[in-house]
């Protein structure tokens, strides 16, 4: 195994690795805010399981979420937070650093 | 935590990367799923910039007509000598709904958009290029637009403001338009 690869495995978040969270993490990284109803149809999945995977996020410390409004009009944004940006990079970096392209 | 999750977190991280098989050397591992992650992570990072809906009929007249009022009143406030109490009041009525209505403006677009892109690091470059274009498209607008109220009074800054703001608007979302449309080709 060579360095780079295994530094690379090292740096995996199990938290993040999964990959409907991985995707998540990655549209919440470039973006301020993201709505759920974004995250919902970019990811393609249902609501019960975005909110699954989102809780995750959410208890791991990665995601902040924001509730405004009540009733129909009732929205739900995240973001990311400062340790959340860390793990997704680090994570990111691991992932590179597999093919040895750090 | 469910038992599932609890279990997922036990695991060591290369465990999750081949569809939970048991964990491969390194060596053995498809660099090309390794790929195709990366590559789908590259997708997902440009969603914000990329997979936003065209703007309604009524956003480019709005923004226009924004500027026009925001010059006209500086204009207002520059070239009137009188400096009187009405004079700081009509321009202080006018400043504080302006000011309001980008806040407005903010909470629409996030629930019209679903997603505010970051201004700063990282994004397709594309898009970078598309940014740079408008920072010197508006800083050219506003030097010219600077020059032309110190000639003309505020009645007539306002309406040219308003329609230089709306061309470049609408150039700048048909720039825009194109090279998402690229990053998106790009990362299909």
């Amino acid at each position: 195994m060579s360095e780079t690869a295994a530094s690379g495995l090292a740096g995996l978040d199990p938290v993040i690795h999964a990959p409907k969270r991985l995707a998540a993490m990655a549209v919440l990284s470039t973006a301020d805010q993201v709505t759920f109803r974004f995250l919902k149809e970019r990811l393609g999945i249902a609501d019960s399981d975005l909110s699954k995977q989102m809780s995750a996020l959410e208890a791991a410390g990665y995601v902040a979420v924001h509730k405004s409004g009540r009733g129909r009009g009732a929205s739900t944004s995240f973001k990311l937070t400062r340790a959340g940006r860390t793990a997704y990079r680090a994570h990111r970096a691991a992932l590179q650093a597999l093919l040895g392209d750090d | 935590m469910s038992g599932s999750e609890a279990g997922f977190h036990d695991r060591p991280a290369a465990f999750h990367l081949h569809n939970r098989k048991p964990m491969p050397m390194v060596s053995d591992m498809e660099s090309n799923d390794v790929r195709a992650q990366l590559h789908d992570l590259e997708r997902a990072e440009a969603a914000p910039y990329v997979d936003q809906r065209p703007s309604p009929w009524w956003f480019a007249p709005a923004f226009a007509l924004w500027f026009g009022v925001m010059a006209a009143v500086q204009d207002f406030h520059w070239s009137t000598d009188v400096d009187s109490m009405w004079q700081a009041l009509v321009t202080l009525a006018i400043l504080i709904p302006m000011a309001a209505l980008i806040g407005a403006y903010t909470s629409w677009h996030q629930r019209y958009h679903g997603a505010w892109p970051k201004l700063i690091g990282p994004k397709p470059p594309e898009i970078r290029r598309v940014y740079r274009v408008y920072a010197v498209m508006f800083l050219l607008a506003a030097a010219a637009l600077v020059g032309l109220a110190l000639l003309v009074p505020w009645w007539v800054t306002g309406p040219v403001t308003a329609v230089v703001a709306y061309g470049c608007l609408a150039a700048y979302e048909r720039i825009y338009e194109r090279a998402a449309a690229a990053v998106r080709e790009r990362l299909a």
